[in-house]
C-alpha cells in the first residue's frame, strides 16, 4: 500500500520538481561564429585604437615641428635684436654718467668732512 | 631553489593584457566567458539570435573598456554579468515586452540546427515558456541565482540590489514559475502519455 503525502511533504515535492525542470531545462548551442566574431570584435576595437593613436601621434610630431620652429625663430628675432643694437650707442651726459657711479661722483669721506667742519664753526 | 614566477592568468590580469592589445588574452577570455553570458542572454531574451547580440555587445563593451580597467572595482565576472544584464533589460524595455503569453518563444525553430535539440526537449520548452511570462527582475534573479549557479550575493552585486531583495525576487519568481507549471506537472514529471498531451494542448 502507498502512502499519499501529507501536506507538508507537498510543497518539498512541487519545490523538488521544479527544480527538477529547471536543471533540465537546457540553452542551445550559440552559433559557432559567436566566438570567432567576438574575437573579430576585439580585433577591430583594437584596430579603431592604433588608428586613433597615429592620428594623435601624427597631431603630436606636427606640434612638436611646429613648437621647435617657433623656439628657433624667437631665437633668431633675439639674436637679430642683440646685433642690430650691439654697436649702438647714446651719448651720456656727465650728469648721467655723475649718477650712473654714485660713489665715484661723490667724496663722501671729503663731505663728511666738511660738514663736521661747518658744525664745528656752528 | 629558484622559483620561477606563475603566469597570472586570473581574469583581471587577462582584462589588463586585453586591454594592451594581447590577443591570447581576448581569447582565452572569450573561451572562459562567453558560453555562461550568452547562456544567461538566453535565459533573459528567449532566442538564440538575441542572445548571441546580447553577447557580442557585452564583450564589445569590454573590449572598449579593458585599458580602463581597475582591478579594486568589482569582480571580473560580476562587472560582466552586470554588463551583459542590463543590456537584456534593456532590450526587454525596448521591445516593450509585456508580460504575458505572447512571450512565449515560438516551439519550432526556423533555423534547423543545435536549437532544435533545445526545443526537442520538451521540459525545456514548457520552462522557456513559463520563463517568458515572469517579469523582468525575477527572470533576471531566477537565470543568475538558478541557470548560472551564482551565489545570492553574487546576484546581489550584479543586480546592484541587497541580497534580502534578491531573495525575494527569487522566491515570487519560484511561486509563479510553480503555478505556470502545474498545470503540465504530469506532463513534464512524464506520467502523461503524448495522447493526454496532446489533448491538454
Amino acid at each position: 500500500m502507498t502512502q499519499s503525502p501529507t501536506p507538508t511533504d507537498k510543497p518539498q515535492e512541487d519545490a523538488a520538481a521544479l527544480n527538477a525542470v529547471l536543471n533540465e531545462a537546457g540553452v542551445p548551442e550559440p552559433s559557432a561564429s559567436l566566438k570567432r566574431d567576438i574575437l573579430a570584435a576585439y580585433d577591430g576595437v583594437q584596430q579603431n585604437r592604433r588608428t586613433g593613436f597615429a592620428r594623435v601621434s601624427g597631431l603630436f610630431d606636427r606640434f612638436q615641428v611646429a613648437s621647435a620652429a617657433a623656439l628657433a625663430g624667437v631665437s633668431m628675432l633675439g639674436l637679430t635684436a642683440g646685433v642690430l643694437t650691439a654697436n649702438s650707442s647714446a651719448a651720456l651726459s656727465p650728469e648721467d654718467e655723475l649718477y650712473a657711479y654714485a660713489e665715484d661722483g661723490f667724496d663722501l669721506a671729503q663731505l663728511e668732512d666738511e660738514e663736521l667742519d661747518q658744525w664745528a664753526r656752528e | 631553489m629558484v622559483r620561477l614566477a606563475q603566469p597570472d592568468d586570473s581574469d583581471e590580469a587577462l582584462v589588463r593584457l586585453a586591454g594592451r592589445g594581447d590577443r591570447a588574452a581576448a581569447t582565452l577570455l572569450i573561451e572562459r566567458h562567453t558560453d555562461k553570458i550568452y547562456a544567461g542572454c538566453f535565459r533573459m531574451l528567449g532566442d538564440r539570435a538575441s542572445a548571441e547580440d546580447a553577447a557580442q555587445e557585452t564583450f564589445l563593451r569590454l573590449w572598449k573598456n579593458a585599458h580602463r580597467w581597475k582591478p579594486q572595482g568589482a569582480k571580473f565576472e560580476t562587472w560582466l554579468y552586470r554588463v551583459a544584464m542590463n543590456y537584456c533589460l534593456d532590450q526587454l524595455r525596448k521591445m516593450g515586452r509585456e508580460i504575458n503569453e505572447d512571450t512565449i518563444p515560438e516551439r519550432a525553430d526556423p533555423a534547423p540546427g543545435p536549437a532544435d535539440n533545445y526545443f526537442a526537449g520538451e521540459q525545456s520548452f514548457a520552462m522557456a515558456g513559463a520563463l517568458a511570462t515572469l517579469p523582468d527582475r525575477q527572470r533576471l534573479a531566477i537565470t543568475l541565482c538558478h541557470f548560472q549557479e551564482l551565489s545570492n550575493i553574487e546576484a546581489a552585486a550584479i543586480m546592484e540590489v541587497s541580497v534580502e531583495a534578491v531573495e525575494s525576487l527569487l522566491a515570487r519568481a519560484r511561486r509563479t514559475l510553480r503555478d505556470r507549471l502545474a498545470p503540465m506537472k504530469p506532463y513534464l514529471t512524464g506520467t502523461m502519455s503524448d495522447d493526454a498531451i496532446t489533448n491538454a494542448n
